[in-house]
């Protein structure tokens, strides 16, 4: 390539060309990579219970929504695994970017199919430390004012999240329901049962992720080094980790060998100099080297000059260098040109959904409570008269919206499928954070999966015992709907589902049991709601509460009183026929 | 279809007819002859005829419940009586909540393992397991055990979760179900076995083998829509099962069907198994503590001949174990 001929270097030609095995640092972190990056998907996109402690585990190591934990207050102990994992970066480094972020690895991916799998070089550029201080500013400041699901707006974990789940995992099904269809010509018997595909969801998941990858395809990993708050501060960190990338400027050549397989574009090689804020530890130039100048490893070695005369080599360097192919100033032009595009496109998401009031109050406003909720964006469907329940954990609505990251997780976890990304239900703040859908499904009583793996810590963890007196919301009954008035024919369908006996059966005059309801142990699961089979209107609805309440526990005497419940004569004698 | 296929189907077919004729002459004397529901590929319960007259009911007494199937299938002619070599077998439970086997929510798993052991020791090919639950299908298909006892004992567990699964059947005769999308399994397996759990249900009364088929459809609302009470004695008229098994073992008396902490049990270490789906709830009644005619369900579906309601009239065998 051209670009090998570019440096004046002492490097002897052949040398580029041979290319040692060298250590395999580079290959492991790849496939570490894939591995967490398969595991995180498979948490997101697969369906079981056994994937929930898998989910979780992944999960649990995402530094983002444990800043958001910590931030709001909560018990250390569920953000143990990602204190672990600051702790590691500050020995060991910012190897997080390059193995543990799952945007990291889909970046990585678009990288490597944008530059040809390293045919095409990386050439070196500065960095933006304004920006990413910018945005890290901005991001610190509104997950600490409330504001979650705007600063997870640049969130690797929640963008990735909310891509698997939402346009992901309708791929695969899709793909997986073609496959069981072809295995059943083979004998075996399974049908997929596809998820609800939310078109806006998938959009609105989509549309960062594909800016991002779109980045990395034509310039390595921009994100990281400018808009992700991670990466800021794992940046801080690299520069000082005892044991990180180090480029020793006695060995070096300045043959550009790194430079060009650089993905984080952060080595100047011809004034041979590593930025290691930027370095996201991917090993790559470790194998590029030709002289064993750039080297994983703490302390500082003995031919090492000194940061300062590091610094003051570099004032030399032209901004653009003059051999860098014609492209210099355009790419550059282009690159800055760019990052404004993507900014904007991202800034203009953001306010497209602040509401007509100003962003301020939505972002840190008052919770929304009742019909208020609705923005005039809201589908005027039944279902979306009725104020949204937030999933069990969440406390108040005002606290779940200032924590939720809407990452997707619990809606990709919650077996039933009830929660769903909310389109506006919740006002723009909660644009895609989860509501449950009774139309859809219901809150599963003797479950606490969205709880149990919430990693913003949106969603406070309890027993099962105390989830299942948690009030999200509660049922109102209208009997001029019920079946058993205007049909006057049995049915009871609500008090079959009712897992507490809020909604029972009672005898009637008309013969028919009707439906009693009992606000006090009524937990808002929405049983009732989903199944009641009036139409075109329900008879019993489920609305959410603002605040979520402790129900009653259902008392020992529910069915002491007749009605359809009445037990028969004592048990059986002998046979009783 | 090759020659020995043929043969088979017309032994099948040929028993089938025997067993009409032989059947249709007893009934007469009481009710209309149920006719066996037209259903493609399977041999309607024919291979009793062969032999001696089977009771039309046995109720067996005072055993764990896969003791007690032991005693009552055999005291039927044995499994070879419903399940011929190579046939599919599709056997139904009640899988409807997220609820452990302690609570008798659903029918008792380690009878539903013995009932699948016995389908294959008669060597039925295939025998799958099914329910359209009414809590998230994977939940119960865990809480109530029922997927690992009957994989452990050989069947196929599959879900019934997607609508790809049910296919629209009409339903003979039916007066509120008159179509409806039933699942494949149902319409095309060789042998249907219906495994209800005997409980209190808060709005059909009580639900044993006729409800139990609810779980064969895919839009259970219909039937709330549209006279519960009809709709569950049509339910067995597209396809009335083979067998039927009412698991009593533990019985739910109040707070069916889910069951609450306070519902009240009885633990009757009963069972009833009778190829006649109405004789089966009618004695199910008994049991509960009900006349059968406190169930608008079960005077339906006998008047439309799907059975016979009349305990009395019955060839009824009780074992005490």
């Amino acid at each position: 390539m051209s670009k090998a001929t570019r440096r004046v270097s002492p490097r002897p030609r052949d040398t580029r060309d041979t290319r040692r095995p060298g250590p395999p640092a580079a290959t492991l972190r790849a496939i570490a990579s894939a591995l967490f990056a398969g595991l995180f998907v498979a948490g997101f996109a697969l369906r079981g219970s056994a994937f929930d402690p898998v989910a979780g585990a992944i999960v649990s190591t995402q530094l983002f929504p444990a800043a958001a934990r910590l931030l709001a207050g909560s018990a250390i102990a569920g953000s143990a695994a990602a204190i672990v994992v600051i702790a590691l970066s500050a020995l060991f480094g910012r190897v997080y970017c390059s193995t543990l972020c799952p945007l990291g690895a889909a970046q990585d991916a678009a990288a490597a199919a944008g530059h040809k799998g390293g045919r095409r070089p990386y050439a070196y550029a500065r960095g933006r430390p304004l920006l990413r201080a910018a945005a890290f500013v901005a991001v610190a400041v509104g997950l600490s004012l409330g504001a979650g699901s705007y600063a997870a707006i640049v969130d690797p974990y929640s963008l990735s999240g909310r891509f698997v789940r939402y346009a992901a995992r309708p791929a695969i099904q899709a793909v997986a329901g073609l496959a069981s269809a072809a295995a059943r010509a083979f004998g075996a018997y399974l049908r997929v049962a596809p998820d609800a595909f939310d078109p806006k969801a998938a959009l609105v998941a989509t549309v960062p992720v594909l800016l991002v990858l779109g980045a990395a395809f034509l310039r390595g990993r921009p994100f990281c080094d400018s808009l992700c708050p991670v990466g800021a501060v794992l940046g801080v960190l690299n520069r000082w980790a005892p044991l990180r990338v180090r480029l020793d400027d006695t060995k070096c050549v300045a043959c550009g060998a790194c430079e060009a397989v650089c993905k984080s574009r952060c080595i100047d090689s011809a004034s041979k100099v590593l930025e290691s804020d930027r370095c996201v530890s991917c090993f790559s130039c470790l194998q590029a080297c030709p002289t064993g100048a750039l080297g994983y490893g703490p302390g500082i070695k003995a031919g090492h000059s000194s940061r300062a005369a590091r610094l003051a080599r570099r004032q030399h360097r032209p901004a653009v260098r003059d051999g860098d192919e014609s492209a210099g100033l355009d790419r550059r032009a282009g690159l800055s040109r760019r990052s404004f595009l993507k900014n904007t496109a991202i800034g203009g998401l953001a306010i497209a959904g602040l509401p007509s009031r100003s962003a301020a109050a939505a972002a840190l406003g008052t919770p929304p409570s009742g019909t208020d909720v609705r923005s005039p964006l809201a589908p005027p469907a039944s279902a979306a008269r009725l104020a949204p329940a937030a999933p069990p954990g969440a406390v108040s609505l005002g606290r779940f919206l200032s924590r939720c990251t809407a990452c997707g997780l619990c809606v990709a976890r919650c077996p039933s499928g009830v929660l769903k990304p909310s389109w506006f239900r919740y006002g723009p703040r909660g644009l895609l954070a989860p509501f449950l859908d009774y139309d859809a499904s219901y809150c599963q009583y003797e479950c606490t999966s969205c709880l149990d793996v919430c990693p913003t810590g949106a969603l406070d963890r309890m027993s099962l015992a105390e989830k299942k007196l948690v009030q999200m919301g509660t049922a109102a009954l209208v009997r001029d709907k019920c079946i058993v008035v205007t049909e006057k024919t049995a049915c009871g369908a609500c008090a079959e589902h009712c897992p507490t006996g809020a909604v029972r059966m009672i005898a009637a005059p008309t013969g028919v049991p009707e439906p009693l309801f009992d606000e006090k142990i009524c937990i808002g699961c929405g049983a009732c709601h989903h199944i009641c089979p009036a139409e075109p209107d329900k008879a019993i609805t489920v609305t959410g509460k603002a605040e979520h309440a402790r129900a009653a526990a259902p008392t020992k005497d529910l069915f002491s009183s007749g009605g359809d419940g009445a037990a028969g004569e004592a048990g059986p004698e002998e046979f009783p026929f | 279809m090759d020659r020995r296929e043929f043969l088979k189907a017309a032994a099948a077919y040929g028993l089938g007819a025997a067993w009409l004729l032989y059947g249709g002459a007893l009934s007469a004397q009481g009710t209309a002859a149920p006719s066996p529901a037209p259903s493609p590929g399977s041999a309607p319960g024919g291979i009793r005829a062969a032999g001696a007259r089977a009771p039309d009911l046995v109720a067996v007494k005072g055993g764990e419940a896969e003791a007690l199937f032991d005693a009552g299938i055999a005291t039927l002619g044995g499994m070879s009586a419903f399940v011929r070599p190579g046939q599919s077998v599709v056997v139904k439970p009640n899988i409807g909540w997220d609820q452990g086997p302690d609570t008798a929510a659903n029918t008792n798993p380690g009878l539903v393992g013995r009932i699948v052991e016995h389908c294959l020791a008669a060597g039925a090919k295939k025998v799958y397991v099914f329910d359209n639950s009414c809590d998230t299908w994977s939940l119960c298909y865990k809480s109530s055990m029922i997927e690992r006892y009957a994989k452990e004992a050989g069947a196929a567990v599959v879900p019934a979760n997607a609508s790809g699964y049910y296919q629209e059947v009409t339903f003979p005769g039916a007066r509120a179900v008159r179509k409806a999308r039933v699942h494949e399994l149902v319409i095309e397996s060789d042998v249907f076995i219906n495994v209800p759990v005997l409980k209190h249900h808060s709005g059909a009364g009580m639900t044993a083998a006729m409800k139990n088929l609810m779980g064969i459809v895919w839009d259970r609302q219909f039937f709330h829509r549209n006279d519960l009470h009809q709709c569950i004695a049509d339910a067995c008229l597209y396809r009335k099962p083979d067998l039927n098994v009412v698991d009593a073992y533990k019985v739910m008396r109040t707070g069916g069907p889910r069951g609450y902490a306070s519902s009240v049990y009885d633990v009757a270490k009963f069972q009833i198994l009778s190829a006649d789906i109405v004789a089966a709830d009618a004695a199910a009644a008994r049991t509960l503590g009900f006349e059968p005619s406190r169930f608008g369900y079960i005077g339906k579906a006998a008047a439309a001949g799907s059975g016979r309601d009349d305990l009395s009239k019955l060839d009824i065998r009780r074992l005490s174990l």
